[in-house]
């Protein structure tokens, strides 16, 4: 029985830090625990496989992540799971009776949530630059490289166009979130 | 401090009012979480981030100070300035509720 699973672009799937947060929780609930979470976790997370359990997941943005901050959290037993750039991710015991969720005012909620926006942004920018860069590379070149090459740099550009139009379906559902929300508040 | 000031900071959020209540006495973030779950029978249980966040914005605007560190937990009390704007947050909702009350006895 495989012991180890990766999920590819798990950015991509949830628009939002509370729907990240709650497929955090499922994978658990299915026995899967995230392994850790690096720089490397906007292209995938690797889960290994435990017992089932029932954990609360959080994604929070701290600008300013000093040793203050994750004392503090911790003392409301928040357990630290890892962190990527300023995104940090959190987890508790479901039973425990120090509060469920991190944010319980709707301003702070709906600052993750802009913060969140801003960390997809930072991922789209150098999608397009990329896809740019290889589509411009392509054109120029096209008559002096070989038939393999064009088709190699025609597959990647289409998986970065592929990429690129997920994020950004993505990041405009997040936007309608924060739209919303800012209508509520 | 002036009206105005203290206008700057009315009305609050139940969550800042419930805070600074919490500080009369000193105490750390837990310890103010803990404070506004037993006073509210459970109704208010506040998130570690939106306390964190609160006190950093009452520290900064000076509503609370910083007193002591144990066990690298930060303990926070609240200064003149903040019993001031309390007592005015106080007497703007008792006039609220007045107001209620009134209509109330009325119908």
């Amino acid at each position: 029985m495989k012991d180890k699973k990766i999920i590819l672009f798990p950015f991509i799937r949830c628009y939002s830090p509370e729907k990240l947060a709650a497929f955090l929780d499922s994978m658990v609930r299915k026995g899967w625990f995230p392994k850790k979470i690096t720089l490397f976790s906007y292209f995938f997370i690797s889960f290994i496989k435990t017992e089932k359990k029932e954990y609360r997941f959080a994604v929070d943005f701290n600008l300013m992540s000093s040793r203050g901050y994750r004392d503090f959290y911790s003392s409301f037993n928040w357990i630290h799971l890892g962190k990527m750039s300023n995104l940090n991710l959190w987890y508790k015991e479901p039973e425990d009776d120090s509060g469920k969720e991190i944010y319980t005012e709707k301003e702070h909620i709906l600052q993750n949530q802009k913060r969140y926006a801003l960390f997809y942004l930072a991922a789209i920018i150098p999608l397009v630059m990329l896809f740019a860069a290889i589509t411009a590379m392509l054109v120029l070149s096209f008559s002096q490289i070989t038939v393999l090459k064009a088709v190699i740099y025609c597959i990647i550009d289409i998986l970065l166009l592929c990429t690129l139009l997920a994020t950004s379906r993505q990041f405009s559902k997040l936007l309608k979130l924060i739209n919303k929300e800012k209508k509520e508040l | 401090m002036q009206e105005k000031e203290i206008k700057k900071y009315t009305p609050m959020s139940e969550t800042m009012f419930l805070l600074l209540l919490s500080l009369y006495d000193s105490k750390h973030g837990y310890g103010t979480m803990k404070f506004v779950k037993e006073k509210t029978n459970g109704r208010v249980i506040l998130g570690a981030g939106t306390i964190y966040q609160t006190l950093s914005k009452l520290e900064k605007e000076k509503l609370i100070i910083h007193t002591e560190n144990i066990n690298r937990q930060k303990k926070y009390v609240i200064t003149e300035k903040g019993k001031e704007v309390v007592d005015y947050e106080v007497n703007r909702l008792k006039s609220l509720v007045q107001i209620a009350e009134d209509i109330h006895n009325e119908g």
